[in-house]
């Protein structure tokens, strides 16, 4: 090939490259180098990847390997097999207990950074196709303060935001309290903590540490109102999901199936109502036992958002007997399995829940630990490869890494 | 190549048909519904629609060489044939897979300039596809040879570039 290749062809080209064949890539030519830079082109690589990311067949799989006492990340293909591609290689120090997983989203990891004992101080946003990341420090922390995470992408302004939810409470968050949480969000772009004002809409409580679903450009959270009232057993709380819109930076409120409106043990050690996003939908995996003083969860119940925002769409997709020796569901693979993890050994099994034959896949790993998102390669955090820190660089203490840290810049 | 099988499912002889004029001046007769999947020939016959006898229309193409036209002419039309059907997007894949597989690299480039300038945007993400697939993970010097992209950096700044980033020179392939 000889003839001049258009800009318009080059990036075309380039979007369907790895992220990191892409900024080796910058050394082709002066053009070349001038467009991958450009953050147009960033947002529409991402933009790229996320069109094309049903056709994507890898996903990333996160669980804690007890044997080694560390996090694990690994890259895996979701065919017919369930192949390990690699183990992706954490650009910081992984210590037991040093960090809590806030989100997978897009090809990007949030993890909450536990470095001071109890204390948080800092998010960590990773990219493991750059093997790149950045810590973005709190604006402020204290003991008797108590923060809800959340990290997703928000398609309206193209960048990835970390949102964080501060009271002055024990455990329980609510957006209706008063004094007000502090709602403050982080977005990737602009390289700054902004306060969102939550006006005056009454919302629901959630509890610290809760996990989080990304589906729709929205976070969303198991929250209980507050309006709870006691029955014979105890008190009963109606279940209602807090929705946080990354686009207008709104909360909302989303019901849950009328079944498990009351159900009373949804959080600390019994709960058993978790969210999540299967198939770019909301699910809820809600545990049940069949008789009062079962040992543990008899099955599973998967309820999928069909319509998303529209309550009466909830339909109960699976009903899983776990009374074969299985624990917890951790995914849903393309191939319509399920992943899930057997309660005697916790390895991670997939389930054909047609013909209920069960295929080990040799994962071993805590059983709360094992979360799976779709894979995709992200140009985002570039920036510190090419030399120009987007984000303006404070004293931070170094985590007194053993490890060479690779590209972590800081914002605040 | 593919104008055994085109003939033998399109023999209406009643469809009209257009000349295209290529950059090296020669006249190719195309079906006017393959004629109207260029861009430049959509607005010329839309620019030129009063012209009664559409055998009369020349429409001049003159990026385009005659070698890549009569490659792009009998895909098109098969291409064509084939989403007229409630084909499953499997058949376009094997259909594109086997037009693509044994194109040079030099024709690939071709191909790829002709589609853009053309506008047959379902071409040119498959060109992109494959041009994708044979650069990934290769070396820098082995895409400027590949696309023919002189390299304007001086050495130093090629050098200060690399070192920004040296990871994402490690284990690239042998070229």
């Amino acid at each position: 090939m000889s003839d001049y290749v258009p800009e318009e062809v080059v990036a075309q080209i380039l979007f369907r490259l790895p992220a990191k064949s892409v900024s080796e890539f910058r050394c082709v030519c002066k053009s070349w180098c001038a467009l991958i830079n450009d953050p147009t082109f960033i947002s529409n690589y991402t933009h790229f990847a996320i069109k094309n990311i049903t056709s994507n067949s890898q996903v990333i799989l996160r669980h804690y390997d007890r044997v080694n006492s560390q996090e694990r990340f690994t890259l895996h293909h979701d065919g017919i097999s369930f192949s390990p591609i690699k183990e992706l290689d954490l650009p910081f120090e992984n210590k037991p207990d040093s960090f809590n997983v806030i989100g997978i989203c897009y090809g990007l990891v949030c993890l909450l950074d536990y470095h001071q004992k109890g204390l948080s101080k800092s998010v960590i946003v990773w990219n493991p196709s750059l093997e790149s990341c950045v810590r973005i420090m709190f604006k402020f922390t204290a003991a008797n303060f108590e923060s809800v995470h959340g990290f997703g992408f928000d398609p309206k302004s193209v960048d990835y935001k970390v949102v964080r939810i501060v009271v002055r409470d024990h455990f329980i968050i609510g957006v209706r309290d008063a004094p007000r949480p502090v709602v403050q969000v982080f977005a990737l772009k602009v390289g700054s903590w902004r306060n969102v004002t939550t006006g005056d809409t009454s919302l629901c409580r959630i509890t610290v540490k809760t996990p989080q679903a990304y589906v729709n450009g929205t976070l969303h959270w198991v929250g209980y109102d507050t309006e709870s009232h006691h029955v014979a057993q105890g008190i009963q709380r109606r279940l209602v999901l807090l929705a946080f819109d990354l686009r207008e930076e709104v909360f909302k409120e989303l019901n849950v199936p009328d079944e498990l409106k009351t159900d009373e043990l949804a959080y600390g050690r019994e709960q058993k109502l978790f969210i999540g996003a299967l198939d770019q939908k909301l699910a809820l995996m809600h545990y049940y036992t069949q008789w009062y003083n079962s040992p543990s969860y008899d099955g599973c119940c998967i309820w999928m958002m069909k319509e998303y925002g529209l309550g009466e769409s909830w339909t109960k997709q699976f009903k899983i007997d776990l009374r074969l020796g299985l624990g917890k569901m951790a995914g849903l693979r393309r191939n319509g399995e399920m992943l899930l993890v057997t309660r005697y050994n916790e390895e991670l099994v997939s389930f054909n829940t047609v013909n209920r034959k069960m295929q080990k896949l040799g994962i071993y790993g805590e059983t709360w630990s094992f979360f799976l998102d779709t894979y995709m390669e992200s140009l985002v955090l570039m920036q510190r490869i090419n030399g120009v820190l987007k984000m303006p660089t404070p004293p931070f203490n170094a985590t007194s890494s053993s490890k060479a840290h690779r590209g972590e810049t800081s914002g605040v | 190549m593919a104008s055994s099988s085109s003939s033998s499912s399109c023999s209406s002889s009643s469809e009209k048909k257009i000349t295209l004029k290529s950059s090296d001046g020669e006249a190719l007769n195309v079906e006017k519904n393959v004629a109207l999947e260029f861009e430049p020939a959509k607005g010329f016959l839309e620019d030129n629609s009063e012209e009664a006898d559409d055998e009369a229309i020349v429409v001049p193409l003159p990026n385009v060489s005659a070698a890549v036209l009569s490659e792009l002419i009998p895909y098109v039309k098969q291409r064509l044939e084939l989403s007229a059907k409630p084909v499953q997007k499997k058949l376009i894949k094997a259909f594109d897979d086997q037009f693509t597989r044994h194109l040079s690299d030099d024709k690939l480039g071709e191909l790829m300039l002709a589609a853009n300038y053309l506008g047959v945007n379902y071409l040119l993400d498959v060109l992109c596809d494959v041009t994708a697939d044979r650069i990934k993970n290769k070396s820098v010097e082995y895409v400027r040879e590949f696309l023919g992209i002189q390299n304007d950096f001086t050495p130093e700044e090629e050098a200060e570039l690399r070192a920004q980033c040296p990871w994402a020179f490690e284990g690239v392939d042998q070229d």
